[in-house]
This record gives structure tokens, sequence and C-alpha cells, in this order.
């Protein structure tokens, strides 16, 4: 991916900020229609092959600046959720790719809880459908919960959990499927099929991961588009109308300004708001920062007579969609299920953390590791006024402040929690598995630059741009009203397409 | 991050097919079988010399260089009750502490508690907090107490009832969850833990030929695949 480089005083038509899911649909859209286009990535530009399962070194795709995590239920940050370098965090990102439920975007109309999207999901679906064509994406011939869906490649080998996951759901008469994932299992141009390698989250190797790294940012870059990597945005210029008219960015220890006529903002929902709070812009309506959701993402773990050895082929292929909206439920919204295999040291984070396992029993517990499957849960979070993004009083990266992240559980997520955990123990019961414990634990980064019509409770419109700027546009997860239970990158994608016919139509 | 693209890292990568690493890691001791495992074409070149690295890396006579002795100690001693290594590596025990030290030095995993001053900090102060409640109730530092007495203290903290002079018992508890997790990451990355437990992760392709896993499932294993030793949860 060789690409020119514009000169800073030239006045670009876009300057997209990141480079992963929000940000690389677009510039590609962008740079087809003509325009040129710059995306500036805060992290440098890796070498598929030189990815490594070796953890603790993979850690150099995520964005490891450090942030404050606060409230009842700190988050972790890092390869939890947020990436860098050219591909952002699709570098990292786990390949699952459910569509979300149609009524997820409408849970205040079905519940008075939460808000709705401005639009429905039929205003979404066909944007949805052009990503999964674009970009490769495997699944089932036939969707139990949507048997009108096709995916292109046939889904990859069940490993270890996704069996056994499959067994206990079958047991209990729980629908489940091969999920929906974003990797190619035939080769495909360049890009190799899945060799169940088992270290999506450490980096793609061999292009079968369908990331922007190799489906977007390659075709905006044969269309013109420039990529230039390790440049942190900290500033924007603008004019006396107010408009924006460049950006500032440090690159090699110096500051430099790249002049522009449209700016987007796709640096993910803790880096855009803290962007947007530390130069005070685009914040008429005091909501930049605020309705910061996660996913409640409990997982349950258990210990399997027969070998597991759980890092081997893609990690989490079942699923089940049943509990969009258990019958039993005594909150608001639903969740997915998926069977999770895990690489060692993710998985023992999880288990000193989060089971709080010390001395003899840690150790012991930590030999079972190829005898261990897991299940994972996402599902919908409601905005709470006390769960927000803002700026700590400690200096970051270019002088920009350190985020600080508050996030604490409501009456809905802990019943959803609870719920989750009742379940997920159920199947695994159902499934033979001994020695089962739940782990509490959010993830996805989700609202802080809510869409909406009404400027003085959203920061953006229904297309993404500012309410208060009219050539400033943010295209990531910040923008979502509400959470949803779906894994967020295919909806970023879909809304960064139409995202870029918005700006193109200008 | 430096990337690897380019033909100084072909040349490199070739270099490390000729080299072995029975020749050159230092204890804990790794099982034959699996030291020809880290030398075959299932691993890539690069994360053959991370692991290599990670093997050679002594540190019998670490001396701290991001916390005052004093904490250090304490850490030696916290370290050996809250994930004692006998159960996995008969021979020789990886130096966690060192480890821990060491990994202060660096950029860290991007968050922390918003409740705890930076990481360096709030270890400093975790442990020598620790050590003066030790000498407050018994005399003795935490390193000097017995083994079932420095338990008892971990187990307070645990529960969030060991306040100290600088960390109430919330940040103690809060810390002691990062403790764990910095003495498991270090642990279960060494090729010697790996070796015992029988994971195959870092094994799932080499440079020339990526294999990835083909054979899984419940109950499934290929016969080049490592055995755990003499272990079953």
């Amino acid at each position: 991916m060789k690409t020119r480089r514009f000169a800073d005083n030239e006045i670009v038509d876009v300057v997209v900020v990141g480079t992963g899911a929000g940000g690389a649909p677009l510039l590609a859209e962008l740079a087809r229609s003509g325009m040129k286009v710059v995306a500036l990535e805060a992290g440098p530009r890796f070498d598929p092959k030189q990815h490594t399962p070796d953890e603790a070194t993979a850690s150099e795709i995520y964005w490891l600046e450090e942030r404050l995590s606060g409230g009842a239920n700190p988050m972790a940050f890092g390869g939890n959720n947020s990436g860098t370098g050219v591909g952002g965090s699709m570098l990292h990102f786990g390949a699952f790719m459910p569509r979300i439920d149609a009524r997820d975007m409408k849970l205040h109309t079905e519940t008075g809880k939460g808000v709705d999207w401005p639009f429905d999901f039929g205003t979404l679906l066909p944007y949805i459908e052009r990503v999964e064509r674009e970009i490769g994406v495997s699944g089932p011939a036939s969707y139990p919960w949507d048997t009108e869906r096709r995916y292109a490649y046939p889904p990859p080998e069940r490993n270890g959990a996704a069996q056994a996951m499959a067994r206990g759901c079958d047991a209990l008469g729980i629908r489940n499927a091969d999920g929906p994932t974003a990797l190619i299992t035939r080769d495909w141009g360049d890009r190799k099929a899945c060799t169940g390698c088992g270290a999506c989250h450490q980096g793609c190797r061999n292009g079968a991961k369908s990331g922007t790294d190799v489906t977007y940012l390659p075709l905006a870059v044969s269309a013109g588009a420039e990529i230039r990597p390790n440049c942190f945005v900290h500033g924007i210029e603008r004019d006396s109308a107010g408009l924006v008219t460049g950006v500032v960015y440090r690159e090699n220890g110096q500051d430099r300004l790249q002049r522009c006529a449209h700016l987007v903002l796709a640096a993910g929902a803790v880096e855009t708001a803290r962007l947007l709070l530390h130069t005070g812009l685009a914040n008429r309506s005091g909501q930049v920062g605020r309705n910061y959701m996660a996913h409640i993402s409990t997982q349950v773990w258990g210990t399997f007579d027969e070998i597991i050895r759980p890092n081997k082929g893609y990690p989490s292929l079942t699923i089940t969609e049943d509990m969009m909206r258990p019958a039993n439920a005594d909150f608001a919204g639903g969740y997915l299920i998926q069977s999770l295999g895990m690489m060692p040291l993710t998985w023992a984070t999880g288990v000193a953390r989060g089971r709080g396992l010390w001395g003899d029993s840690l150790t012991k517990y930590l030999r079972g590791y190829n005898y261990m499957a897991g299940l994972g849960a996402h599902g919908d979070c409601l905005p709470n006024d006390d769960n927000l993004v803002i700026l700590s009083d400690e200096k970051g990266r270019a002088g920009v402040p350190k985020p600080k992240i508050t996030f604490s559980y409501g009456p809905n997520e802990q019943a959803m929690h609870e719920h989750m955990a009742r379940t997920m123990t159920a199947i695994w019961e159902a499934a033979g598995a001994k020695d089962i414990w739940a782990m509490d634990r959010a993830a996805h980064m989700i609202g802080t630059c809510r869409m909406g019509s009404d400027p003085d409770h959203s920061v953006v419109d229904p297309h993404g741009r500012s309410h208060d700027i009219a050539n400033l546009w943010i295209s990531d997860h910040s923008i979502f009203p509400s959470a949803t239970a779906a894994n967020p990158a295919l909806a970023i994608m879909a809304l960064s397409l139409r995202t870029a016919e918005a700006i193109r139509g200008r | 991050m430096a990337t690897f693209a380019g033909p100084g890292m072909l040349e490199a990568s070739s270099r490390f097919w000729e080299r072995t690493m029975s020749q050159t890691s230092l204890p804990p001791a790794i099982d034959p079988d699996y030291l020809a495992l880290l030398d075959s074409d299932r691993i890539s070149g690069r994360t053959r010399q991370i692991m290599e690295e990670r093997a050679q890396t002594s540190d019998a006579d670490y001396k701290p260089r991001h916390l005052s002795p004093e904490a250090h100690n304490v850490l030696v001693a916290l370290t050996s009750r809250v994930l004692p290594q006998g159960a996995v590596l008969s021979d020789a025990s990886i130096n966690l502490a060192a480890r821990i030290d060491a990994r202060l030095g660096t950029a860290g995993d991007g968050w922390r508690f918003a409740s705890l001053p930076p990481d360096r900090e709030a270890y400093e102060l975790a442990l020598t907090g620790l050590d003066t409640q030790a000498r407050q109730n018994t005399g003795k530092g935490f390193d000097a107490l017995a083994p079932g007495d420095q338990d008892s203290m971990i187990h307070t903290m645990a529960e969030g009832g060991l306040a100290t002079e600088k960390l109430d018992a919330t940040q103690m508890r809060a810390w002691f969850a990062d403790l764990r997790a910095d003495c498991v990451q270090i642990f279960i990355s060494h090729p010697a833990v790996q070796a015992q437990l029988g994971i195959d992760a870092i094994f799932n392709g080499g440079d020339g030929f990526f294999q990835g896993f083909s054979a899984m499932g419940e109950g499934v294993e290929e016969s080049w695949e490592p055995a755990a030793k003499g272990i079953r949860p």
C-alpha cells in the first residue's frame, strides 16, 4: 500500500482521522468519487506477516496510551476494544459480525427506555449488505433467525468450544448456528482462506480476516487516497465563520497542519470525544462525552473431560440469537451468546481478575488451560447520566489530557448480567462442563457523540454531520444512539458508507 | 514500534532456522520435545525470537530499577504466595518480581483504575504500605512473616479489608487485581510454562508455510501437539 503524500498547505477535500471501521469505508468511497482524501492514523503501519500469536508482543496493535477507568464497573481498554495502526481496531477485532436486530434500533418505542435511532433498520440494511459483500463475510447456508439472509463464504471449522456450545444448546432446545464471521474461507485475490490459527485478536497474518487493512484501505489507496501513519491529531483550526480549515497533528515530534475542506473524525468513542472536549468544538448540546455505553459481556467458563485446546480455530463460532427478547426477561433489550475459545494470556488474565483466584488454587487452575471452553454474551446497555468520558487532569500524548471513562451498571445492566450468567451456566451444565464460573465484564465503547435530529440533545445529525459545524463529521461508534446487542464493527462500516454519500452529495 | 518489512528481516529470519533454542535457554528448563517444536517450521521467525529472548532473560541477581529495594523485597515475598510455581515448574521458578519491576518502565496495557495512581507509584505505595501494616501488627516485615501469616494478610487484602497508610482498602483490593493479572501474564507467556502445560498457541504457523490448525474439536489432537506434563485438571 504505497501512497502519495499531499502537501500540508494543499487544501484537500477531506481529512479523515482514523483508519478503522469508521474511517476506511468512507475514505475508499470518497477517493473513488475523485475527491482528494487523506487519512491521518495515530499508529504505525504493520506488516501482517509479522503479526505474532505471542500475546504480550501483540499488544503493539492495541491503543496503549493510558486511560483512566472509573465507576462501579471500570472497563479494561487496550486489547479489550481499542486498537492502533493502519487498520485501527479491526487489526485486533474478533471478526464476529452479527447484524443489528431491528428491534434494538427502536428500543424506546418498545420499552420506554433508552432512545430510538433516527432511522430504522431498513435504512441501514442496504449498506450492511454492501459491506458484507465488499469485505467478505462467512456464515451458514440458512441463518435460523433470518432465513432470507445469504453469506458468500461457508463457515470455518468448529473448534471445541463451538461444538460444546452447540451440544449444550441442543440439549436445552435453544436454537444455535455457526455465526456470521468477517473472514474468508476461500482464497480471494491476494487474501488467503482462514487457516484456523486462532490468533484473530493478535492480528491476521494471511489476510483472511476482513479488516479494513485488507479491504477498504487498499481500495482507497488504489483510488488515490493517502494514508499517513504515525500522525496524532490534537488540534482543529477554524476560520472566522467557524468552519474547519485544517487539523494540527504531531508526527515525529513535530506539529504540522493539514488544510482541508471537510474533516471526519473516526477515532472511536473515546478518542473522538477526547479531541472534541480538548478543542471545545461541536458541543453546543453539551452532549459530547455523554451517553457512554458498552456491551454487557458476561462470560461463563467451564472445564471439560476431553481436551479442548481453546487456542485452536476461529475463537467464537457458535451463536444463538434466542436471547434477544427472552420470555422471562426482567430487563429491556436482549443479548447474543457466542462460544469462546481464547489465547492463554487473555484467558489467564480473566481468571486472575475475574475469578479472583490466588495461591495454589490459581496455579492449579491455570494448569487446566487445554481443557477449558467458554461462552460469552454481548448485551444492550442503556444510557445513563453518570456514564461518560471526560478529560482528566493528567497530560497524555502531545499534551492532550488523558481521558477518564466512568462506567457503572444500572439495574437493567445488572439484571441482564444475571440472566446471562444463569443462561450460560445452564448451557454449560447441559454440555457436561464442570467447575463452572461466571465473569462480570463489559466490552466495546459506544456513544459519546450521539446522533439525532434535535441539535439540543445530540451532537451530529442522522448523517453524521455536526449540528454546530457544517464541515465537521463523525463516523464511528460514538454516534450510536443506543448500544444494541451486536458487535459494532458492521454497523460502523455501514454508517461510514452512508456518511460518505452525504459528504459527496454536498 | 518498528515494523519488520524489507530484506533485512528476511535475512534475520533465515538465521533463526539455523539456530536451535536448546543451546541457548536458561532455567527453568524447557522440555526437549517442546524445544524441537520451537525449532520447527510451525512457528514464525519473529515469534521464535520473542520466545528465545524470554527464555534467555537472566534475572537471578536482578536489582530493581523502578521500585525501591524495600518495595521490591515485599514483592518477591508476595509473588511467591500469589502465584506459587512448583505445581508447574519443578527445577526453577520465573522471577516474577523482577519482570514486574521491569514492566513498570514500559507503556503499560492502555488503562488503569482511576482510583489508583500511575502503576509504578501504586506498586510502591501498596507494597510499602503492606510492609508497614505487617510491622505494626507483628513487629516483622511482610517478607519475614510465616507463609500462613502472609496468606492471612493477602486474604484480607483480597476481601477489601486491608487499609494502608496511603491506599485505602478499596484501592488495595483494586491494586491486588492488577498484581494477579501481572503475575499470570508473565508466567503463562514463558515458553517453559507453555511447555509444561502443553500449550500450542505459538505453533499456529510458520513463515514459509502458514499451517494454522486443521484438526480441532472436543477430544481431537494431532500427533505433533505437545502433551501436558503429567497434568490433568
